[in-house]
């Protein structure tokens, strides 16, 4: 229980760490995002309204979130130690 | 075994019933693929949409629309009204010698009618809907008769002004402004209708109350005979201390139909002629360069009703689109024949309908045209092509009035009036843009993107990409072409981003199984 606890709170100290780089990174690949979206939606009335980009930004920071974590969980597969 | 069952027949039946479950499946699992590429603005109910914001999409009703006649019934309360943005009610048809209205009974009409309820009439309520008053003046088209109705300074402007305000603030009508519809105006008299709008705007802005009442005024066609809109019309207009005019309405039905662009008709002028509505918009977007600047932002032009129409006309073959299987041809028969009829009782009795040349109705062959969703759709591209963001339909009732009855065909009635308004939703409706698959595909990305990185941060990864890509270039070249392959493919297959992106995620395994053996050394 105290090692769950322990390993708990070193992953929220990491997420916390990563906290600003997810946000910052989330500028530009909403720019992505909504470069996507247009090109899906060529040839139609579309309109991009504040939710759209909201949408892309939440998606982009989570999406950063997802790449550190498959990231760490790769190099737990190859049986190495993540990197220090 | 029962007796009546023969040698062979079980193996049949079951043969059959494996047919069938086969084919069974396979339609299920197409009608799952189906469902699953579905767009999801074709899903979109039409009453669910809205117009576009920069979009002014106008529709008229006039009054003989809202009480009915023998051949058809009222047709306000099916329109959907959450893809107008304008409705105008007509007519207020002005007596010049006193202000007030030709017909009592129809000012009784324009107040009480309940059409105007269609901003809160669920499901096709529409809050923000802009309720015009049509003014017009029908039957003396003489110079004289207007200069008394142009004249500001007498009892019947007066009176006009004062009937209204009345009108307009009725708790019933609540309109926001007025539509100015001159159209038949002669020459020279445009310097005196600008005087007319200014001066009934200040009024109509002091007594209305608080809100800004607008006025948007009907512009002629051009090439006909009354061009009244010059350029020192627009001129005088732009003195005014502020906008009088909010928008003008181009009148495009009174261009002639073309046997040469039977799609484009009204549109695109006839050869060596300037009978369409292109050059009726480059002569008004001339006019108005200089005092209002973007004249296409001012204009909308208006156009007649779906459905059939007829010109009398010196050609023999009636242009019927291929998609015109659904009209049904006996009352396109019944109604020429009664057309021609009428015409020839009219002239008759000495009065012969003629048509802008000056030729009587029945001196030629009549054609007949049907204004359908896909010529509509055509008309709509080419404004859009010329800059203008809205259109006026004219006679929203008579969708199907000409030749659907409400006895005849209620199918087909059904199929030609809803496909106006899809035909609107598809040129000026604001979709939702479709964000399901980009936004999988962009996921998909930060998969690849993590797996990558989990081996690529290794310094031991890392010194062998590079020691190998120093010497070996071709190793390098193959890497940065596989990444912009990937993204490109991410980008570009559209709409198989998905498919990319999984493929680009399987592209990557045996790099990681090199990347894990470089690891490992």
């Amino acid at each position: 229980m105290k090692k769950l606890l322990t390993a708990l709170q070193e992953n929220l100290w990491q997420a916390l760490r990563l906290l600003p780089r997810a946000l910052l990174l989330g500028i530009p690949l909403t720019l992505i995002y909504i470069l996507l979206v247009r090109l899906h939606n060529i040839g139609s009335n579309y309109v991009l309204d504040i939710g759209v980009y909201g949408t892309g930004y939440l998606i982009s920071v989570v999406g950063v979130y997802l790449m550190y974590i498959i990231a760490h969980f790769t190099t737990q597969w190859y049986g190495l130690p993540p990197e220090s | 075994m029962f007796s009546g069952c023969k040698e062979g027949m079980l193996e049949k039946l079951g043969g059959r019933l494996v047919k069938t479950g086969v084919r069974k499946a396979q339609q299920s699992v197409k009608r799952t693929f189906k469902d699953f590429s579905k767009r999801s603005d074709h899903e979109m109910p039409l009453h669910a949409l809205t117009l576009r914001d920069e979009v002014e999409v106008i529709g008229w009703e006039p009054y003989w629309l809202l009480e009915g006649t023998e051949t058809y019934e009222p047709a306000y309360d099916d329109h959907l009204y959450n893809l107008l943005s304008t409705l105008v009610v007509g007519y207020y048809d002005i007596n010049p010698a006193t202000g007030g209205v030709r017909d009592d009974s129809t000012y009784r009409l324009l107040r009480n009618s309940p059409v105007y309820q269609a901003r809160t009439r669920l499901p096709i309520a529409n809050e923000n809907l802009k309720i015009l008053i049509a003014l017009s003046y029908g039957e003396d088209l003489s110079t004289a008769g207007y200069a008394s109705l142009l004249d500001t300074k007498g009892k019947s402007f007066k009176n006009l002004v004062k009937n209204l305000c009345v009108l307009v603030s009725d708790s019933n009508v609540m309109a926001d402004g007025i539509v100015v519809d001159f159209r038949s105006l002669p020459k020279g008299q445009g310097k005196r209708l600008a005087g007319f709008l200014a001066e009934l705007h200040s009024y109509l802005d002091t007594a209305g109350g608080a809100t800004v009442r607008d006025i948007y005024l009907c512009l002629p066609a051009q090439g006909l005979g009354t061009p009244y809109s010059g350029k020192e019309f627009f001129d005088e207009l732009a003195l005014a201390p502020q906008p009088t005019v909010r928008k003008f309405i181009i009148n495009t039905w009174d261009h002639p139909y073309s046997v040469e662009a039977p799609y484009l008709s009204q549109v695109a002028s006839a050869k060596g002629t300037r009978s369409g509505l292109d050059s009726t918009l480059a002569y008004y977007k001339r006019q108005m360069a200089e005092t209002f600047p973007n004249p296409a932002a001012w204009l909308i032009p208006e156009f007649a009703y779906m459905g059939l129409r007829y010109v009398a006309a010196n050609d023999t073959n009636p242009l019927l689109g291929e998609r015109i299987r659904r009209l049904p041809l006996d009352s396109v028969m019944a109604r020429a024949v009664a057309d021609r009829e009428e015409d020839d009782n009219a002239c008759a009795e000495g009065r012969c309908k003629t048509n802008i040349n000056g030729a009587s109705f029945n001196a030629f062959p009549y054609t007949y045209y049907f204004e359908n969703d896909s010529s509509l759709a055509l008309k709509y591209r080419w404004l859009a092509s010329q800059g203008i963001k809205g259109v006026s339909l004219y006679g929203l009732g008579y969708n199907t009035r000409d030749v659907y009855s409400k006895a005849q065909n209620e199918k087909a009635r059904k199929v030609v009036k809803g496909s106006l308004w899809q035909v609107l939703a598809g040129q000026y409706a604001a979709v939702p843009a479709r964000t399901t698959y980009p936004t999988i595909a962009f996921l998909l990305m930060f998969i690849l993107a993590g797996l990558l990185m989990g081996v690529v941060i290794h310094p031991e990864v890392r010194n062998e990409i590079a020691r190998k890509g120093a010497h070996r270039w071709s190793f390098r070249i193959v890497t940065i072409l596989l990444v912009i392959g990937i993204f490109a493919s991410l980008i570009l297959t559209i709409p198989g981003q998905v498919a990319a992106g999984t493929g680009g995620l399987l592209a990557v395994f045996p790099f990681l199984r090199r990347f894990r053996s470089m690891i490992k050394r």
